[in-house]
């Protein structure tokens, strides 16, 4: 798929229109969602109509916006006008219609886009795998054998398979920035509460962020831009870097270290430096995560345990059973925890680490190493995102060049507020060879069985 | 949530998901039984790496 800013160009000066853009769009995810398992629910009435308004806009001689025409898909946690809002969850099959968009949905049609479908995700977002049981596995647009990662999966296939060249997802814990890495694209997490997450289906409300995926710095920039309400400024700066060592380097990827080195010379120069303390900070993030999702859940899990995937099920069961004591010490250890990053950002303007430990897990055997332990890549792929999240800090995720190789993507780590800083940073990277996306290898489209895939995954569809 | 403290130290056999289940108003469901022991070890693991705070030399 052609570049958001491409396209928008395009439409905007009349050469295509949108429909065809929508139509191409919603063409590749009926020749590939059987591949994929990308894409919950297929939006295409809704998306033709959205892009027949730009192409009338466009002939009356106004301006739809920076994102004409543009096609996207969203997780499945926003709410989308007339459907229900499932957070991946077959018991939300049968929930109330949303009444209207998200947000987020909302300031991206009123920039020109153009929303094709809804993506798939682990179950309440609970998860970094898109492992889901009732919509299905995502998988990596790199080799189909292998998870997507998630939670925010099928969001994130969608645009590495080429699908449309945006998406929005949602992070709590690394659920924008492990697939990112896994699938090789970038991907925003924001500072904590920047964007708006009116009509998001919430998860654990001290961490949950939406953010953007895309193909190119300039792409995840315009969507940010649109989202927040205004440019980004350029910082103007050479900023002083940094890279995360300690835990952000233990067990990691050899090959992913040696890259992260290289950018470090590139630059002129970025020490090791650490925060005290990780490993506590990560088990602060997973009990509030926990405790959190527990208590969200809880008076549905008294009715309707048995209807949650049971992955999700007994993992909220658990959280809503963990003592007060512990969630309030985690959160006292997260204003400690904030400190010691800003006097790492006191001196350095930019951190960088590896966003996952390893290439994407089979689906076969859903399982990294950790510590010399085997664990499940569903709760574990977050390792190196998780006390990142954890004190609302934006990273950008980007994807390193590795030719021939699956996908691996470092994190991009600035202090709260600084988003402009991680784009001008990345943009630097970009052009210099360090950092871009590659496409996945071709295939030949499924022949697709359009009644099945109707059956299986079109429920809710207004069509 | 429990507002009691000693979660970590317990041995997470049925009775006692059980009782503990019941301090928050719910009734596990037997096929969730060792899920949700797992997951409580997971969780009383992860309480005892968090520890006390402040952290040493912290603050």
């Amino acid at each position: 798929m052609t570049p958001a800013l491409e396209i928008a160009a395009e439409v905007r000066c009349g050469r295509r229109t949108a429909r065809s853009f929508a139509d191409q769009a919603v063409t590749a995810i009926r020749a590939s969602n059987r591949r994929y398992d990308a894409v919950t629910r297929l939006l295409e009435q809704r998306a033709f109509a959205e892009a027949d308004l730009v192409d009338t806009q466009i002939a009356a001689g106004r301006d739809p916006g920076p994102l004409a025409g543009v096609p996207y898909c969203v997780k499945d946690l926003f709410d989308v006008e007339g459907l229900p809002t499932t957070a991946g969850a077959a018991l939300r099959d049968a929930a109330p219609p949303a009444c209207s968009d998200a947000k987020a949905i909302r300031l991206l049609r009123d920039a020109g886009a153009v929303l094709i479908a809804t993506a798939n995700m682990d179950e309440f977002a609970y998860g970094f795998a898109t492992i889901n049981a009732h919509y299905g596995t995502t998988r990596n647009p790199h080799d189909i054998t292998r998870l997507a990662g998630g939670s925010s999966g099928g969001s994130a296939a969608v645009v590495a398979a080429g699908i449309v060249p945006l998406s929005l997802g949602s992070d709590t814990n690394g659920s924008i920035r492990v697939p990112a890495s896994l699938t090789g694209i970038y991907g925003l997490k924001p500072t904590h509460d920047a964007l708006p997450m009116d009509g998001v289906f919430p998860f654990v409300a001290s961490f949950d962020d939406i953010g953007p995926f895309a193909t190119s710095v300039a792409d995840l920039r315009l969507a940010w831009e649109v989202l927040r309400g205004g440019p980004a400024p350029a910082s103007g700066e050479t900023p002083k870097v940094a890279r995360l060592g300690g835990w952000f380097r233990d067990g990691v990827d050899p090959d992913l270290l040696a890259d992260i080195d290289r950018i470090a010379d590139a630059v002129g120069g970025a020490p090791l430096v650490e925060l005290p303390d990780v490993t506590r900070a990560r088990s602060a993030a997973f009990l509030m995560t926990a405790a959190e999702g527990g208590a969200l859940h809880l008076p549905v899990l008294r009715d309707k345990a048995m209807a949650y995937d049971p992955a999700t099920r007994d993992r909220l069961l658990a959280g809503a059973m963990l003592p007060a004591s512990a969630y309030l010490r985690a959160r006292e250890f997260r204003s400690w925890f904030l400190d010691r990053a800003l006097d790492l950002f006191a001196r350095y303007d930019v951190l960088i680490c590896p966003a996952t430990p390893c290439i994407a897990p089979t689906i076969d055997d859903p399982m990294i190493e950790i510590g010399g332990k085997s664990v499940p890549a569903r709760a574990h792929l977050g390792i190196l995102t998780q006390p990142l999240s954890f004190i609302g800090l934006p990273v950008l995720s980007a994807p390193l060049l590795r030719p021939g190789k699956m996908p691996l993507g470092i994190q991009i780590v600035g202090a709260p507020g600084a988003e402009h800083r991680l784009f001008d940073f990345a943009a630097r990277l970009e052009r210099m060879g360090l950092i871009g996306t590659s496409p996945p290898p071709a295939h030949e489209p499924a022949a697709t069985n359009l009644q099945t895939w109707d059956d299986h995954h079109d429920r809710g569809n207004p069509q | 949530m429990n507002d009691t403290d000693d979660a970590p130290s317990r041995e997470w056999d049925a009775t006692a998901i059980a009782a503990w289940a019941g301090m928050v108003g719910i009734e596990i469901p037997p096929a969730c039984l060792e899920g949700v022991a797992a997951n409580l070890r997971l969780l009383a693991e992860h309480s005892k790496t968090l520890g006390a705070h402040p952290p040493e030399g912290g603050a």
